[in-house]
């Protein structure tokens, strides 16, 4: 009674509209919002115990899809070495030229010199183009899967080429 | 024309509706139309959904979105110049937006994979400690040795 | 009840059978192509053998047999995901089930229609036009989030088609996934029109250009069927607070239309870590999606939109 004495005091009531409109019983009052239905999905879904439906395990790869996952891979690996310069640079006695003369003189030879400057030079050049695909993609171009596809394996392309010629230098 | 809600189809409150159905109140078939907004405002509260986390009008999210662009552009400007003109100055240059990039850019790796309140805080708090400690380490490096142009510089020249 | 022969008896046997219900026994002769000739005869008797009742009765292969060329069948198998929750202490399995492909039709729910009406009644799953509007039918097949009723069999027959409900989705049974947190992040977005000013509503038509119209071309097309939300890694591991491409086409399309005065309010709501900076261009989802629509797309538009917005300075409203 009292929600209705309210809906009849408030003021500001609209009367433009000159139609009548029929009220069924359970319309408006028995919604939910949308974060009590979320809530009651996580809550229901815990209690009856349900599987997950699998995917990583089942999903094609895709070639945009693993240089997405690269570009990640990428991205940490090459913050890892940063960092772990860094701390080295902190933690060793003694300068840069000093350690640098000491894998000199290990004397791998050079087709192992050669991968160890591939395995620097590839995830930095890889990492430089695509994020520049991903600074194109973020001004809103190349979004058609063609297009994916076609800067993705231009990607590729450019950081093999790059990494090459890096180490050859 | 008086209309007459019935109050259980309103206050849905379990056993209290009881009291209410009695046979006085009936269904009622037409309604003037200034009750039409009832249901208007119970639709709006239903609907209305609540910013998450930043109050109205921050727009912390899309302008840290912003910046991360920006510095990857400063970064990639940056190489070049390492490249062409190595020196103290841009020493310090790429060992701040290294740093920060890489910060940011690890930032979003535990945002994405770290679930739960306190791990998320473990997590962040870890990330910070690593990227001041880089942000140290490189800086010493750039005082105390020879710099990073020189030492990417010396380490091709292998 | 004469009618003209088919060339597919067995199937249409069934359609007629469902029709008839069970208080019908139906017979149907195959026509032969050189007598030219078919006849139905309808028992209205409830089990009994309606061998006895038509003279003129032949089984239909064996008279087809007879005259057309004997064609192998072509075995296609089926792998499905199984899990029923009625059964205590059951595991999600595989399940395979072997189609004769020239007896079924060309779509993967043709097959699964067929599997549930002839071999195995307790497979569950969602579907409804057949025609690829609904999104009842979205599942992951041969890898990949489409909807059943547009996606052909593989006709190689060496290779088993696979099928599994839609990834990482809570299974309600088989096929069958909770969407429920996906319809509430749409709710959430308040995907319809809103004016400042409602009391105006109704009194004029809400005029759009041509070409604001066409803006929501490539938009308004979502069928909601969450193939393209439950392609992306990132739904998979933050699904509760990433709203998924799918909820943010639509919350886009609702910024975009030239008639809805809420635009900046709607940008607002996304301010957060989670509901749309979860997106990391990805593009599983156009690659996925169905009816050929590009939420990878309308997503950077959004991003575009939250970095050079200018807030209202007044903010009642």
């Amino acid at each position: 009674m009292a929600l209705l004495l309210r809906v009849i005091a408030r003021p500001g009531v609209c009367l433009a509209r000159p139609q009548y409109s029929v009220i069924y019983r359970h319309v408006a009052p028995m919604g939910t919002t949308a974060k009590e239905e979320m809530n009651k999905f996580w809550a229901k879904n815990a209690k009856l115990n349900r599987p997950m439906s699998p995917h990583l395990a089942i999903y094609q790869w895709s070639v945009p899809m693993m240089m997405s996952v690269t570009f990640r891979g990428t991205g940490v690996g090459l913050s890892g070495a940063i960092s772990a310069f860094a701390l080295l640079a902190l933690a060793l006695p003694g300068q840069y030229p000093y350690y640098l003369d000491l894998i000199h003189s290990l004397s791998v030879g050079p087709f192992l010199i050669g991968l160890a400057k591939f395995g620097l030079s590839f995830p930095l050049s890889f990492h430089t183009f695509n994020g520049v695909r991903h600074l194109w993609w973020d001004i809103g171009k190349g979004f058609r899967i063609p297009e994916v596809y076609r800067t993705g394996y231009t990607v590729i392309g450019l950081s093999v080429i790059t990494s090459l010629a890096l180490c050859l230098l | 024309m008086a209309a007459i809600v019935r109050l259980s189809s309103v206050c849905r409150r379990g056993v209290r509706p009881l009291l209410y159905q009695s046979t006085l109140l009936s269904r009622p078939l037409v309604v003037p139309h200034k009750y039409q907004e009832q249901p208007h405002l119970l639709t709006a509260r239903i609907h209305a959904s609540q910013a998450l986390y930043a109050g109205a009008g921050s727009k912390a999210a899309s302008m840290h979105w912003t910046a991360e662009r920006a510095l990857s552009i400063l970064l990639l400007a940056m190489g070049p110049v390492a490249y062409f003109s190595p020196g103290p100055v841009i020493d310090y240059s790429l060992a701040a937006a290294l740093t920060l990039h890489g910060h940011w850019g690890l930032g979003q790796v535990l945002t994405d994979y770290v679930h739960g309140d306190a791990k998320i805080k473990a997590a962040n708090a870890g990330l910070f400690l690593l990227s001041t400690v880089t942000f140290a380490g490189l800086c010493y490096f750039n005082y105390n040795d020879v710099g990073i142009c020189k030492a990417i510089a010396l380490l091709w020249s292998k | 009840m004469i009618i003209k022969s088919h060339q597919r008896p067995i199937t249409w046997t069934n359609a007629i059978r469902q029709r008839a219900g069970r208080h019908l026994r139906v017979l149907v002769t195959q026509t032969h192509p050189v007598f030219n000739m078919s006849a139905i005869c309808v028992s209205l008797s409830r089990n009994l053998l309606v061998a006895r009742s038509c003279g003129v009765m032949v089984m239909g292969r064996s008279v087809q047999t007879a005259a057309a060329p004997v064609t192998e069948p072509r075995i296609k198998k089926f792998q499905v995901y199984r899990w029923d929750p009625d059964s205590a202490g059951d595991k999600p399995r595989m399940q395979t089930y072997e189609i004769d492909l020239d007896r079924c039709g060309p779509m993967v729910l043709d097959a699964l229609i067929k599997i549930k009406n002839e071999m195995d009644p307790t497979l569950t799953f969602r579907r409804s036009c057949r025609e690829g509007i609904c999104g009842s039918c979205a599942m992951n097949i041969n890898g990949g989030n489409t909807l059943a009723c547009l996606n052909k069999i593989d006709t190689n027959t060496n290779k088993p088609t696979k099928i599994y409900p839609l990834p990482h989705m809570y299974v309600v049974k088989d096929l069958v996934p909770d969407m429920s947190n996906f319809y509430a992040q749409y709710k959430s977005i308040e995907p319809y029109l809103k004016k400042k000013d409602e009391a105006q509503e109704g009194k004029e038509q809400y005029f759009q250009s041509v070409e604001d119209r066409q803006k929501l071309d490539g938009l308004y097309e979502c069928i909601l069927c969450a193939c393209c939300s439950t392609s992306c890694p990132s739904y998979w591991w933050n699904g509760d607070k990433y709203l998924g491409p799918a909820v943010l086409m639509q919350a886009y399309r609702w910024m975009i239309d030239s008639r809805d005065e809420f635009t900046e309010e709607r940008l607002s709501k996304l301010q957060d870590p989670f509901s749309l900076y979860r997106c990391h261009t990805i593009m599983n989802c156009t690659k996925t999606c169905p009816k050929g629509l590009n939420p990878g797309k309308a997503i950077a538009e959004i991003k575009k939109m939250m970095a050079t917005y200018q807030e209202k300075k007044a903010a009642a409203s």
